[in-house]
Order: structure tokens, then C-alpha cells, then sequence
């Protein structure tokens, strides 16, 4: 079987990762929603619809863009730049939840509930919900909930109500539980949007599925541009969806390597990164068998990382299948060099790159010396950095953007 | 005869309505726990002690705090699987374990498997395995070898097809979920759950326990016709929470006699 038959299939194990671990009263909601997504993909007029709200809504296909500045900087192989930041709502993220969308509304599905961590899933699953005339619940851990207060800002203005989860310690995973409570007390209206490529079978299935439209892109607009593959496809993993994206209509090319990055927050010696191929297991947690940051127990360990969107402490199942193949190597990069990366790009290239994708990046800048110029690494930029001006205003101590904030307080 | 068949025998015998008792292992503390599990033997059939784990997905918000709880205060799987052990060596009823997958694999499913059955353990409740997850786990394996059951769940919207299947897998008994919903809301015991737990106990002769949700001595009443056991879980919690440990057994007793 070929690596894109076992990524996208329909029995949701990838090796012995994967599966459908939920309790039997989800089962039936699972094995529904895995009937209704392969029937959908099968029917010409869904696939047709999706590709024209890709088009007019999403704002596909991306660009493809060569790095001229930052490859001469360099010196080394040629570096292009898969611009997912320029979607609509500014990252990959739009591409599954128009997918899933549009399933729910094919299903019948009057509600959609989401949880989100920074909120930028929140965001997503908002707009999505606002264009198709979907009612929108979004669950959001307390602490989450006042940390990202402009995101909860948006995603009400976007007509969705965002409910501060007050359980356990009040961030994702808690908002993950509530949701997960709320399909259960509504299975029939109510279609939980989950945000990557975690969670149990069909979702990892389905959003490598409605993401895969990346990596098909990258591969024309290749051979358009530059008439060959690349020789080299990076990205960062938090979950994996972006990742996942990227690679996979390139899977079975074995020329073209593939290049994974985690979170390395402040170091993987100690407990404050998200690098679940460092120091992980595997476990089975919130309905998928992955490898997951956990204690000598067994309990699932808290993570870090300077990237909202990486800090999750387990990893999509197909990515572990991947990585034991040995397809996709995996590697970190830690939160003073997604700085520096970060700086880099936007004075040679005139691009925020999103915190999470600047991961990808710190990567790129490593490697691109060491290979040939007549070799191509195609790098995902799988959001736009302009979402992380606290974060990064913070980090760099900058003292103009300080006093800002202090004045509007005090008007 | 093993301990859950001879107490389900018993209540066959006298027509009762069992209880199950439900409490998590480390809250409010390990001992306290530990002393409200012994007063809950006093008058319960069945135990079922939880070890905590970090993401129980399949508890409502009361057990999912006393989890997180537990945990914040440090209590161990192996503090919890002692306390379970001196549990079950001072008393005849037939205790189980009920946690999610992950504490056991991360602790060797062979391994745990035959720990539990050291410390007299009669079962496990695993809410997260699902049996068609058993391939290269091996759990409904280990369990047997092991003389534990490993209680299969129903829930009223298991398709039929998939009841039989999951019917064929029980042993101990069958664990019904009584509402669509997560524990710890209060259940209306109408026609339709009537009808969905006849319609399990069609599929197997093993006794049914339903559970989620109950709380009152009326809905107890009206499941006692198509069930065996009546597993009580959150309304305990919330009958115990923030009492000490005197003062906990007392109210759980009351509790308890109340339902009776």
C-alpha cells in the first residue's frame, strides 16, 4: 500500500497509531461522521462546492514564493515560501474548517462547537460558521479566555458565543472536555469541528484530507516556476495539520525529503517545551494513540512553547506512523531562534511569518547553506505573524509598544 | 464463583436493586478516600474506584474536578492501586478499577492486569476502549487471563448491531449509560430508557448496571425493573465534597439510606 492509501483511510489506524479510543456513546457519532466525510468525497457536486468556496471565500490557490533575498543571504539551496498566511482569516487552518463546514451543513447539522486554545481555531471555525449560516459555540479554558481577549473579541463580532470553560486548569484540554460533553448531550444538531489532525478517527483523516490541497499546489506551482520538486519540504507541527498538508501528495515521492519541526520552547532537557518526539510516549488520549509529554504515570504533562498554536502535548497519529517509517524526519526549534528567524524574514523578504511557522523556518535557515544552489526547499508559511503582536511586542521588550498600551489604559 | 457473580446472584435472589458506588481514589485526599470507601462498603454491593487521570474525557464536570483535584494534590497510580489493594483485603464485595486507557498501557496492560488481580480486584472499567480497539493492545486478553472483567459499556444510542457485538465482549456485568449525556445531570427514567435497556437485555443474560445521572431514590425505583445494579457516582461527590472525613461518612450514609 502506498503512504498516501495508509494516511487517508478508512479505518483511521496508521500502524498501530490512531484509532477511535472514545467512550461507546461517541462511537455512533464517529462512525457517522466517518460514513457521511467518505461519501461526501466521493460526490462530484460537494467536491465541486469546495473547491469553489476554496476559490472565492478562502482565497486559493496561495502563492508559491521564491525567497530571492533570503537564498542570497544564505547562500545555498533555493528557498520557497508556501504563503498559507495570505488565506482568508490568515492561516492553513480555513482549509479544514471549510471542509468541515460544508460536511456539517451536508449532514444536516444546525450547530457547530469548537474548542481553541489562543484562539485562532476559534477564529477559523467563527468565520466558517458566519458564512454558512451555522450556529457557533466556542470553548475556551478561563485562563485562554482572558489571555486572548481580542480573539474573543472577533469571534463574537462573528456571531459566535465563546464560553469560558471554568473546569480543571482552564485552558485547551478543559475546553477540549467541554466540547466533548456538549457533542454527547447533542449528537444529533451539533457537528464538533476539531481543529488538526488529532482526535479520534475520522479526524485525522479528514482534516489531512481537506488540507492535502497545500502540498498539490506547491507541486504545480513547481513545476510552473521552477520546473522540478523540491528537494526539500518543511514545516512546523504542533498537532501536525499544516505539516500534514504540505507532505502529503508527496508521500510516495521518496526524492523529496520531509522536514518536521517542533516546539523546542526553552530547551527539551527540561519541561518547558512541546517536542513530543523528544521527550514523549506513546499514549492514547483524547480519543487517538500518539506519542504524548507525559509523567512517570502516565498523567499528560503541561508544555511550553513560545507559539500558542504548538503548545499542545500530543502529536497527530499519522505523524508518529511517518516518523517510525523513518519519511519524516522531526527536529525542534527553540523560542530565541524563532525570534531571530522570525526578524530575519521580515527584513529579507518583507513577510510576517506566524510564531508557530517560523518553526519551519529556524529549520530552512539551518539547512539551506548546506545544500547545493541548484536544490529547492519549499518551506510552509502556514500563517501570518501579525495575530502574535502582544507576544512578540513582549518577548522583545519593546519599550515604544509598552507605553502604547499604558496610554490607552489611562484615556 | 467469583465476588461480582455471587453478589449479583444475591441480588437476583432477593429482588433488590444493587448499588455501585463510585469514588476517585486521592479525593478529597488518599486517606479520606480511602475512609469513605470503607463507610460506602458498609452498605453498597459493588465498588468502583478510579485512579485520576489528566484528561478524563468521559466524566462530567464533578468527577473531572475531583480527578484534577486528586491529581494536584500528587496522589500516584501505585498510592492509588495500594489504597485499592488494602481496600479489597477487608471486605468480601467486589471492588474495581475504573480508569482511562492511558495509566494503564503507560503501566504495561500485562502488568496491570495481573497487579489488579494481586490486590483482589474483581474488574476494570476502562470508558476509553472501546473492544474494536483491542487489536495490538491486548487488554480483553490480559483481563481475562487475569480473572478480571472488563465491563463493556452501552449507551442508548449504540446502534443494534453494534449492542450485540459489544453484549458478546461483557463479562461481570454490562454497564449501561442511562442518558445521552455525561454523568452528573440529572436523568428523566421515561419510556425511552425503558425501552433501550429491555432492548439490552435482549442481547445478554449478564446482569445490567445503569448508571449516569442518578441521584434519587425515584429514578431508582423506576430502572428497578429493567436493571440489577444502579451505579451512583456523581450525586455521591457532590453529597461528600468539601466535608471532613466525620462528616462525610455520616452524610453518606444518610445518602444512602435514602435511596434505599
Amino acid at each position: 500500500m502506498s503512504l498516501k492509501d495508509t494516511i487517508i483511510n478508512k479505518d483511521g489506524h496508521f500502524g498501530d497509531y490512531g484509532g477511535r479510543y472514545v467512550p461507546e456513546i461517541l462511537v455512533p457519532i464517529m462512525d457517522d461522521l466517518r460514513e457521511a466525510f467518505f461519501e461526501a468525497i466521493e460526490d462530484e457536486s460537494f467536491l465541486e462546492e469546495l473547491k469553489e468556496v476554496n476559490k472565492t471565500y478562502v482565497g486559493r490557490p496561495t502563492p508559491l514564493y521564491y525567497c530571492e533575498n533570503l537564498t542570497k543571504e544564505l547562500g545555498g539551496a533555493k528557498i520557497y515560501l508556501k504563503n498559507e498566511g495570505l488565506t482568508h482569516t490568515g492561516a492553513h487552518k480555513i482549509n479544514h474548517c471549510i471542509g468541515q463546514g460544508l460536511l456539517a451543513k451536508r449532514m444536516g447539522k444546525k450547530r457547530v462547537i469548537a474548542e481553541t486554545g489562543a484562539g485562532q481555531h476559534g477564529l477559523a471555525t467563527a468565520t466558517v460558521c458566519a458564512k454558512l449560516g451555522l450556529e457557533c459555540v466556542v470553548y475556551m479554558g478561563k485562563k485562554d479566555y482572558y489571555r486572548q481577549r481580542p480573539n474573543v473579541f472577533w469571534m463574537e463580532q462573528l456571531g459566535a458565543t465563546v464560553i469560558p470553560v471554568e473546569d480543571g486548569g482552564q485552558v485547551l484540554k478543559d475546553a477540549i472536555n467541554a466540547a466533548i460533553r456538549d457533542l454527547i448531550a447533542n449528537p444529533t444538531d451539533t457537528h464538533y469541528l476539531l481543529g488538526t489532525v488529532c482526535g479520534p478517527h475520522p479526524y485525522p483523516v479528514m482534516n489531512a484530507y481537506f488540507q492535502k490541497v497545500i502540498g498539490e499546489e506547491v507541486r504545480q506551482q513547481m513545476m510552473d516556476q521552477a520546473g522540478k520538486k523540491p528537494d526539500m519540504l518543511a514545516a512546523c507541527v504542533g498537532g501536525g495539520s499544516n505539516a500534514m498538508g504540505l507532505y502529503y501528495d508527496f508521500l510516495d515521492d521518496e526524492d523529496v525529503k520531509l522536514i518536521a519541526v517542533e516546539a523546542g520552547g526553552k530547551g527539551v532537557e527540561g519541561n518547558e517545551h512541546a517536542a513530543r518526539f523528544e521527550g514523549g510516549e506513546v499514549g492514547i488520549v483524547e480519543g487517538f494513540k500518539s506519542y504524548f509529554l507525559q509523567n512517570e504515570d502516565g498523567q499528560i504533562a503541561g508544555t511550553h512553547s513560545i507559539s500558542a498554536g504548538l503548545d499542545y502535548s500530543g502529536v497527530g497519529p499519522q505523524h508518529a506512523y511517518l516518523k517510525e517509517q523513518g519519511r519524516v524526519e522531526f527536529t525542534y526549534a527553540k523560542d530565541d531562534e524563532v525570534i531571530d528567524a522570525y526578524k530575519r524574514l521580515a527584513r529579507t523578504e518583507g513577510i510576517f511569518a506566524a510564531m508557530e511557522s517560523t518553526h519551519g523556518l529556524v529549520e530552512v535557515i539551518k539547512r539551506a547553506p548546506q545544500l547545493s544552489g541548484d536544490q529547492v526547499i519549499v518551506f510552509n508559511c502556514s500563517g501570518r505573524g501579525d495575530k502574535d503582536l502582544f507576544i512578540v511586542t513582549d518577548v522583545m521588550k519593546d519599550s515604544g509598544f509598552n507605553d502604547y498600551l499604558k496610554t490607552r489604559i489611562h484615556e | 464463583m467469583n465476588k461480582i457473580e455471587a453478589a449479583t446472584k444475591a441480588l437476583k435472589e432477593t429482588g433488590k436493586l444493587g448499588i455501585m458506588a463510585h469514588i476517585v481514589a486521592g479525593y478529597p485526599s488518599l486517606e479520606d478516600s480511602k475512609g469513605i470507601a470503607e463507610t460506602l462498603l458498609e452498605s453498597v454491593e459493588i465498588l468502583e474506584v478510579q485512579i485520576p487521570f489528566s484528561d478524563p474525557i468521559a466524566d462530567g464536570p464533578v468527577i473531572a474536578g475531583a480527578n484534577a483535584e486528586a491529581l494536584e494534590k500528587g496522589v500516584t497510580v501505585n498510592e492509588s492501586l495500594e489504597m485499592i489493594g488494602q481496600l479489597a483485603a477487608g471486605t468480601d464485595k467486589p471492588i474495581l478499577i475504573m480508569t482511562y486507557f492511558n495509566i494503564i498501557h503507560h503501566y504495561g496492560v500485562q502488568a496491570f492486569c495481573k497487579k489488579a488481580k494481586t490486590l483482589g480486584v474483581q474488574g476494570l472499567i476502562v470508558p476509553d476502549y472501546p473492544f474494536d480497539e483491542d487489536t495490538g493492545n491486548g487488554l480483553l486478553t490480559a483481563a481475562k487471563e487475569n480473572d478480571l472483567a472488563l465491563i463493556q459499556v452501552m449507551a442508548p444510542t449504540t446502534k443494534p448491531e453494534r449492542m450485540k457485538a459489544v453484549a458478546e465482549h461483557g463479562s461481570g456485568f454490562i454497564y449501561c449509560m442511562a442518558r445521552v449525556g455525561i454523568t452528573g445531570n440529572k436523568t428523566e427514567i421515561g419510556e425511552d430508557t425503558a425501552a433501550y435497556l429491555k432492548q439490552v437485555r435482549e442481547q445478554t443474560d449478564l446482569p445490567l448496571a445503569v448508571g449516569f445521572g442518578l441521584s434519587e431514590k425515584a429514578q431508582l425505583e423506576a430502572i428497578k425493573p429493567y436493571a440489577d445494579i444502579a451505579v451512583i457516582g456523581s450525586a455521591l461527590i457532590r453529597n461528600y465534597q468539601g466535608k471532613s472525613l466525620p462528616e462525610a461518612q455520616d452524610s453518606i450514609r444518610t445518602f444512602l439510606a435514602d435511596l434505599s
